[in-house]
């Protein structure tokens, strides 16, 4: 990453962190003061969240302060291949859709992870056939192995409830 | 001492416990010789699973990941130029060079034969220092506890390549996500924001799950293209005999100690241990030019010293319940969520499980070592392995292990989150092992600065307790050292560093 793209990153990451330090302040404020020990239970959620600020203060100063190396870091030649966003982007959106059947009972496990196995893996190899069929053997085998075994033998009930449970 | 660990070892070739140890190793050689699998991912994947099992021989089962992932990583690093676990990345430097000129075979002996003597170099030093050491942190009070977690967050944030302040971002990051529940104190909630759900807390494991396996998943689908062309293995395999390992001895040697003292060191990481043991190997070296280009000291160095370091690191967390690296962190859940307290007690109270786990350590290298020395053909042809059909596998374990823990699907939703916030910190370089550790220490570190209070009455306290006050001594100079170092160092050329994110 070239430094004015790292730079604009951090800029970004300590935006996030000082968001993240006010909600946490506002919300430890609120919280009654010591009652049984000197600490109660706003203090230490306050102190980290005061050091964070300053963290973030500290790595955007320290950002303007820096010299840029002579020497790169050493680097491998696979590095060479492109990233992929668009996969990690529907990587992301596949996962939660999955999660998100299951939450809102739309589909049980079985269905559920039978079409995120064949979705996620289908993305994954741009749905080339010599990796679809080890996809689909994969898909039918965890999702009926993982609910036979949690059910049967762990008798811990995964998500079953929903159409085609 | 030997008798308790004779008596453990006798217990580890009980059926039950050699299995799960000889299933823990390869398991852990496969997926650390896999690129952007690794043993952290493996170890809380099977935690889980570790629930439905007696305390010591899941212990036993992750102890031997632990050591065999560590190891596996050094057949892609050979073979690919991809280190299949962080600590493995200086392997790569010399290790491809050889194989690419014809002599993978050589390096990959060379490799796992540092790795087993690097292992049991550790070894040693477990079973000899954490007695004596479990002794004297019976001394320790709160403000001793309370120290020792502050300086190991410094520490790892120092030692983290790259930025300190991301360092210390991650470390006090990962400290700020365990607060929210109950009070302890007072039984006040805090920091749930209107989730019921919070009122316990983040559960670790699928905090773990999130950052460990859910993250490396996403990176791997970004960098899906990322495929290297593997180095073939061709050539007879020519055993490299006395002869050939002499000259590497007092590498080894240094290298393993260099290894055990920085895995000792609170929350630093193999990769860290690696590091500095190809730096000073380089420096003694007759031949330093050569390292790089394939130069066999290189390869020992580094692997002798990152698997020293898995013994090392198990010393502070069995003696004083610190983790010694971010994987003994997930170890240190392990054991907390099967009901023992790591600590200075636990010689004490849990003898034999300790020293079933030092011997499980101990066999593990040497099982390591074995399969490695005669399975190599076939790993050489597992780092390829297709990641479209490894991934939505490890995805639904993560899922049924997270769901499985409390029956909830709201810590699948917090893997999912854990895994985003992963990733968004590895793409902004913030390392991902300090957040592990700020996130397993921050409870220690609160009921102990508040019990330091309570018995003191104000944060003077800690002065009047040398050991304490030595900790945070350390801790404070460990802060400022970086700086003074840039400013002695001022107007010479930087150099770069070398990603250890996921250590």
């Amino acid at each position: 990453m070239s430094s004015p793209a790292r730079d604009r990153t951090d800029l970004a990451l300590v935006l996030v962190i000082w968001a993240f330090s006010a909600a946490i302040l506002w919300s430890a404020w609120h919280l009654p003061p010591p009652r049984y020990d000197p600490l109660g239970p706003a203090r230490v959620p306050m102190a980290i969240a005061i050091t964070l600020i300053l963290i973030g203060a500290g790595i955007l100063i320290s950002n303007r302060l820096r010299r840029e190396p002579a020497v790169p870091a050493p680097s491998d030649d696979t590095r060479a291949a492109p990233l992929q966003p668009r996969i990690a982007f529907a990587a992301i959106a596949i996962t939660v859709a999955y999660v998100g059947v299951m939450t809102l009972d739309i589909l049980g496990f079985r269905a559920a992870t039978l079409l995120f196995v064949i979705g996620l893996g289908g993305v994954l190899s741009r749905f080339a056939r010599r990796s679809m069929i080890p996809i689909a053997i994969l898909a039918i085998a965890i999702s009926f192995g993982f609910s036979w075994l949690f059910a049967e033998v762990l008798f811990v009930d995964l998500p079953y409830r929903g159409f085609l449970r | 001492m030997f008798g308790d660990l004779g008596s453990a070892i006798l217990y580890i070739f009980q059926p039950w416990p050699l299995f799960f140890l000889v299933l823990g190793t390869w398991l852990g050689i496969f997926v650390g010789a896999i690129p952007g699998l690794t043993g952290g991912m493996l170890i809380s994947l099977c935690i889980p699973l570790t629930f439905y099992m007696d305390s010591t021989m899941a212990l036993v089962l992750m102890v031997a990941m632990y050591v065999g992932s560590v190891s596996g990583g050094l057949i892609s690093a050979m073979l690919l130029r991809m280190p299949g676990t962080p600590s493995s990345l200086m392997t790569t430097f010399d290790g491809h060079p050889m194989a690419a000129r014809g002599e993978a075979h050589r390096a990959l002996s060379l490799g796992i034969g540092a790795s087993v003597a690097g292992g049991m170099i550790a070894g040693l030093f477990l079973v000899l220092l954490s007695p004596p050491l479990s002794k004297w942190a019976l001394q320790f009070g709160p403000w001793e506890y309370f120290t020792m977690v502050l300086m190991a967050i410094v520490l790892i944030a120092t030692l983290s390549q790259g930025s300190l302040f991301k360092g210390l971002l991650a470390g006090f990051l990962g400290m700020m996500f365990a607060m929210p529940g109950f009070n302890d104190s007072d039984g006040q909630l805090r920091l749930t924001f209107g989730f019921t759900e919070l009122s316990a807390g983040f559960q670790l494991l699928p905090m773990l799950l999130g950052i460990f396996v859910m993250s490396q998943v996403i990176k791997d689908a970004l960098e899906i293209d990322r495929q290297p062309v593997p180095v073939k293995l061709t050539g007879k395999r020519k055993p490299i005999g006395w002869a050939g390992w002499r000259r590497h001895v007092p590498n080894i040697l240094r290298s393993s100690v260099i290894g055990t003292w920085i895995g000792i060191l609170p929350g630093v990481g193999a990769s860290v241990s690696a590091m500095v043991a190809y730096g000073v190997a380089k420096n003694v070296s007759d031949t330093p030019e050569k390292f790089g280009t394939g130069c066999e000291e290189g390869i020992v160095a580094s692997e002798a010293s990152n698997n020293a370091n898995v013994g090392g690191a198990l010393i502070p967390l069995i003696t004083m319940g610190i983790p010694g690296s971010p994987i003994d962190a997930i170890l240190l859940s392990a054991l907390i969520m099967h009901n023992i307290q790591p600590g200075p007690m636990l010689f004490l109270t849990n003898g034999d499980f300790v020293w079933a786990l030092i011997a499980a350590y101990l066999v593990a290298n040497v099982l390591m070592f074995f399969t490695m020395r005669y399975s190599v053909g076939l790993l050489a042809k597992v780092v390829t392995v297709d990641r479209a059909v490894l991934l939505p596998l490890i995805f639904v374990c993560c899922v049924v292990g997270a769901f499985a823990l409390s029956n909830r699907i709201f810590d699948v939703w917090v893997v999912v989150a854990f895994g985003i916030v992963g990733f968004v910190m590895e793409r902004a370089k913030v390392p991902l092992g300090p957040f592990v550790i700020g996130f397993v220490l921050a409870p220690l570190f609160e009921t102990e600065l508040r019990a330091g209070l309570q018995t003191s009455g104000s944060f003077m306290g800690l002065f009047t307790r040398p050991i304490a006050t030595a900790f945070f001594v350390a801790a404070i100079a460990m802060l400022f050292w970086p700086a003074v170092q840039a400013w002695r160092h001022r107007g010479r050329p930087v150099t770069g560093g070398v990603d250890t994110t996921m250590d």
